[in-house]
């Protein structure tokens, strides 16, 4: 059966030589919407499904050329530690995008566009002289790809269809009914493993593991699909050795020695995110130091795996 | 790690200050005096051989290579071609305290100046007399060409400092046959020149001509032997001074291959290597370039090898001590708008390592290896190397160019065989010897002793755009420069408004042609140089200069766009926002172009996000593919004094940035004065939204193998090049652009808060080598504007 290219979803990045999400030189495409919700998220842009409005306080000069756009009345000028710029509240705020045009400082931004199949297909084949030569080739990324498998799907089988090496980058928190759809057409899984303790990963991403952990027993055995083990490692939430040991022997005695272990250091990337989408963050979590990261790169080891840091 | 020898060497090259010297210019004009009359080419040899014989010459301490460049450490020699810098701009180049003169020089180069008065031997009298009133002084005057001519008789300004031992040959890219030169000698030329001169008869016109050539080579060439036995002489003399035993062989050693090169060609590696650095220093300037290094010298180091007579860590501190001894040559020019131009110290002395062989093999070998090897120890912005990427490059050498990358030193810049190649075979040039190319300057393109570039102009594009809109009037001036080709609110279509300015372009790269051919003529007036001439492709049996004959390959004027990426955007621009979407007329876009956009800041917005070049969408790509494809195609009905046509090229060297800051703005959203778009086929600074493969996508949309050059810069933050699965990558980039069209490719692997604090303090950034358009220097010596356009230029963050 061919794929439908005609199936969309919001999109909010088709980032091209992505060299760290798989191997050679990728196109990575970033679906919205997940049901996680990591407090550490890297990409809180992309938690929900549909298009969201972005506003960069630092870029805006306040010349009110929005205001007069926006149907809800939701921006206002207000002054904040000692900046003045154009406020948007969010409770009136429908992420309908018209004060984005309206700015001329690139201070206002959608983040995600409905895109189908066939568009993001399209984008991706661009790169396909250099995917080729250097072994690379499309990865999905999210937010959630399992979170809109009609689409996933879709874009997965298509790109196998040009004949595209395919990667996803999951946390493989879904249906076993969707992960049967989806990982038949996946090459690579890129796979989270957040917490070993079912507990604390609800504690810190909202879902418990025992579905996760199920489904990459299934993706691994029974789907046969080449995995990759993929650990954010968050100071003080998951970085200690004692889950990191739990999980390298997770990785050694149920899946298999070829599974490579990436350690991801965590990174503030997401912080000035989380700002720009009118959401006050209080915390800080600190950059684990490189020693640090060679220790837990050397503790994976010594379970027989091959570790990396970085994707 | 670097030899102790190495570290002082390198330590000795950082100085506070660098001295302009006199006496190379005292000399020369010494034994100009005592020649008036004589044609100039005999003037010259005489002058040179006075030079040579006279000049003062020592043997530095730890050195390996013999061969002082001035007649001071780190000294610069002055034009010998008064009158020197006036007073005013000496004075301002001084300030600071980075370059120094004695009194006695000063008052040694005023005296000098004296003797230039009412004198025409400046080029840019010969140039002025042909621009006439009517017809080519006002397209110099308008900056078309970078820099635009203020005055006939001062013209673009003149002096400089910082020049070899020979008399040069004006603007030149030239890449000599080093392997000629050091496999056979000196000598052999001398003897070849005198049996050419015993068979001479005086039985046509051309004879009397040869004769003077050939007496003029003899002349030249038997003053580079004396020289030589000088140098050998000083070594044997510093040898007997010297207690260490070591560094007496050492010395004893160099002696011997000082007096055997006056008489032979190269016997070894040693000999080699310096046979090589005292012909480079006969002929060099600012863009002397080192050709294919790891092929000429490889047949000596195999033999030594082989032999048991070298090892490999011998001739990395050897080629290490070639680094060294580039850097101790320095270069200023004597006019600020020409300072701007070539910003910081400029020069391009590019190494070539790689490629095919003449069969069309893989050629790379040990010394590909330890010429990376040697920048990668010795950090100096000079020498430059390029990698030739061929299908076979070994993936290990790729990997050790990347290596060297990403330290930040801006090298070595890749460019791709198969376009080059192609480019050479399209030309008519014979497949084995296009094989054989050779770079000189940052990109361009030679074969060793068998062509040469004396005109390479930069073309500002975007001012000619003005001048479109303008209705074929120069704006500044009100004068009617170009054709008029109807006002812009008159245009109905796209197509026609294109149509318009390609007319305009046309005409003025009508115009351009002409101002190469008087470069191209004045060169064979007053630069005629044996040193050069003896050593090319027949250069002694053809008696004559090679400014004065027809080159094997004969590319004497390039065609350069400078900021043609503004105007495809600019176009693009029109296209979409005007005749596409509808969202604003001619006459607003006209308006807002003439008011700087100011008071029309919606339009300047819609304007910038309008599609830009470097991001793989077609409706740009593919004007920038046919103007390019018109640029080639135009050249070609155009014809230099050497009855060939122009070759059409792409560097912008810095000229972006002065030629930016005197074009208006232009429709693409760029403001008055704003820098241009570096490079040829980079995109404008900052818009290259799609990251790298979206920017070579859209490169390889363009015909690159009709050019002669096609520079690319892109950025890269460190962050993309941690490991060496990251360096593969990288690798896998280039070869796939390099495969598919691609020419050149090179990285500045720097963050962005580096540069800033650089700027803020650059005392402490000295070390700090940044590459600008095709060369490399320090960032502390460009201007603000090339630092600023640094900065803007986006970042690949390939995370």
């Amino acid at each position: 059966m061919a794929a439908d290219r005609s199936v969309s979803a919001a999109v909010f990045n088709i980032q091209s030589y992505s060299i760290h999400d798989g191997p050679g030189i990728r196109v990575t495409v970033f679906v919205k919407g997940c049901p996680l919700r990591c407090v550490w998220c890297a990409n809180p842009e992309s938690n929900l499904s549909k298009p969201q409005l972005l506003c960069f306080k630092d870029k805006c000069t306040a010349c009110g050329r929005c205001i007069p756009k926006c149907p809800n009345h939701a921006i206002s000028i207000k002054e904040k530690d000692g900046k003045v710029y154009a406020f948007t509240d969010r409770s009136l705020c429908r992420d309908c995008g018209q004060c984005v045009d309206a700015c001329l400082n690139e201070a206002r931004e959608m983040a995600g566009e409905e895109m189908s199949v066939e568009t993001v297909l399209n984008r991706v084949l661009k790169d396909k002289l250099f995917m080729k030569s250097s072994g690379g080739g499309m990865t999905l990324s999210g937010g959630e790809m399992l979170f809109c498998p009609d689409f996933s799907e879709n874009l997965l089988m298509a790109a196998r269809e040009e004949g595209l090496h395919t990667a996803v980058e999951s946390s493989c928190f879904a249906s076993r009914q969707v992960i049967d759809r989806v990982f038949p057409h996946v090459d690579l899984a890129l796979c989270d493993l957040k917490h070993m303790d079912s507990r604390k990963h609800r504690e810190y991403t909202g879902v418990p593991n025992e579905t996760i952990l199920e489904n990459i027993r299934h993706i691994y055995h029974d789907l046969k699909v080449p995995i990759w083990a993929r650990v954010p490692c968050i100071t003080g939430y998951n970085d200690d050795k004692v889950n990191i040991a739990a999980t390298a022997k997770f990785v050694r005695e149920e899946l298999g020695e070829d599974v490579r272990v990436c350690l991801l250091p965590y990174h503030r990337l997401g912080e000035s995110k989380n700002e720009s989408l009118g959401k006050d963050i209080n915390w800080s979590i600190e950059i684990p130091t490189e020693e640090y990261m060679l220790e837990l790169k050397e503790l994976v080891e010594k379970y027989g795996l091959t570790a990396q840091i970085g994707g | 790690m670097p030899t102790e020898r190495i570290k002082r060497m390198q330590a000795a090259l950082k100085v506070d200050s660098f001295p302009f010297c006199a006496e190379k210019p005292k000399l020369v004009i010494e034994s100009w005096r005592q020649n008036e009359g004589l044609p100039s080419i005999l003037r010259r040899a005489k002058a040179t051989a006075h030079y040579l014989d006279n000049r003062t010459i020592y043997i530095d301490d730890d050195e390996l290579i013999c061969g002082n460049v001035a007649s001071r450490p780190m000294g610069l020699e002055a034009s010998c071609w008064g009158p020197f810098w006036d007073d005013d701009d000496l004075d301002s180049i001084l300030e600071g305290g980075r370059y120094t003169i004695t009194d006695e020089d000063r008052k040694t180069l005023r005296d000098l100046d004296s003797f230039w008065d009412g004198q025409s031997r400046q080029m840019y009298e010969w140039q002025g007399r042909f621009y006439d009133d009517d017809h080519l002084w006002p397209f110099i005057r308008s900056g078309i060409l970078c820099p635009p001519w203020t005055s006939k008789v001062k013209g673009r300004g003149s002096g400089g400092a910082g020049f070899g031992w020979g008399l040069g040959i004006g603007l030149s890219f030239f890449v000599p046959d080093y392997k000629k030169i050091i496999d056979e000698g000196i000598k052999a030329r001398v003897d070849e020149a005198k049996e050419e001169l015993h068979k001479l008869r005086y039985v046509d016109n051309d004879s009397f001509d040869k004769a003077d050539y050939l007496k003029a080579c003899i002349i030249a060439l038997e003053a580079m032997q004396r020289m030589y036995h000088r140098y050998g002489d000083a070594c044997t003399k510093k040898a007997e001074e010297t207690k260490d035993e070591t560094r007496k062989q050492e010395l004893l050693r160099m002696a011997d291959t000082c007096h055997s090169l006056a008489e032979n060609g190269a016997r070894d590696f040693r000999d080699a290597i310096q046979a090589f650095w005292f012909y480079w220093m006969m002929i060099t300037h600012g863009t002397v370039p080192g050709g294919r290094f790891d092929q000429y010298m490889y047949p000596y180091y195999r033999r030594d090898i082989d032999a048991g007579k070298i090892t490999d860590d011998e001739v990395l501190e050897l080629i290490e001590c070639l680094r060294i001894k580039i850097m101790q040559f320095n270069f200023v020019s004597g006019n600020a708008k020409q300072r701007d131009k070539w910003a910081g110290m400029a020069r391009w002395h590019n190494f070539l390592i790689g490629g095919v062989d003449r069969e069309g093999k893989d050629a790379s070998n040990e010394l590909s290896y330890l010429v990376i090897r040697a920048a990668y120890e010795v950090r100096t912005p000079q020498f430059t190397i390029t990698l030739r990427v061929t299908e076979d490059t070994p993936k290990e050498l790729m990997m050790e160019a990347l290596k060297l990358v990403k330290t930040g030193l801006g090298m070595p810049a890749f460019v791709s065989d198969k376009s080059y190649i192609n480019g050479l075979v399209e030309q008519g040039v014979p497949l084995e010897e296009a094989r054989d190319y050779a770079l000189a300057g940052c990109l361009d393109l030679n074969l060793p002793g068998r062509s040469r570039i004396n005109a390479l102009g930069m073309f500002i594009v975007p001012k000619v755009l003005d001048i479109v809109m303008h209705n074929g009037v120069m704006r500044e001036t009100g004068e009617q420069l170009g054709p008029k080709t109807g006002e812009m609110k008159d245009f109905r279509t796209y197509e026609d408004f294109e149509k318009a300015f390609k007319e305009q372009l046309y005409y003025f790269m009508g115009m351009y042609n002409e101002e190469h051919n008087i470069l191209c003529r004045v060169t064979r007036e007053i630069n005629n140089d044996v040193v050069h001439s003896a050593f090319a492709y027949d250069g002694i049996r053809c008696g004559r200069d090679i400014a004065n004959r027809k080159m094997p390959y004969e590319n004497a004027s390039l065609l350069n766009p400078v900021g043609m990426i503004s105007v495809v955007n600019s176009m693009a621009a029109i296209k979409y926002v005007v005749f596409e979407k509808h969202l604003a007329t001619m006459e607003e876009m006209f308006n807002a172009i003439e008011a700087n956009w100011e008071g029309y800041e919606e339009l300047h917005k819609i304007c910038e996000d309008a599609p830009k070049f470097g991001n793989g969408i077609d409706l740009v790509d593919d004007i920038a593919a046919d103007f390019y494809q018109f640029w080639v195609d135009s050249a070609k009905t155009f014809t230099t004094i050497y009855g060939e046509p122009p070759r059409p090229t792409g560097i912008s060297i810095t000229a972006h940035a002065p030629g930016g800051g005197y074009t208006c703005a232009t429709p693409d959203g760029r403001c008055c004065g704003q820098t241009l778009p570096d490079g040829v086929v980079s995109p404008a600074q900052g818009t290259d939204t799609n990251g790298p493969t979206a920017s070579l996508s859209s490169a390889m949309k363009i015909n690159q193998d009709s050019f002669n050059a096609m520079l690319l810069n892109m950025k890269i933050h460190p962050s993309a090049l941690k490991t060496d699965a990251d360096l593969e990558k990288l690798g896998a980039l280039i070869k796939t652009y390099m495969m598919n069209g691609g020419k050149h490719i090179q990285f500045n692997v720097v963050d962005n808060a580096t540069l800033k604090k650089a700027q803020e303090k650059p005392q402490e950034y000295k070390d700090l080598v940044v590459r600008v358009a095709g060369y490399s220097t320090y960032f502390t010596l460009l201007t603000p504007a090339v630092q600023n356009e640094l900065i803007a230029r986006t970042e690949n963050m390939l995370n």
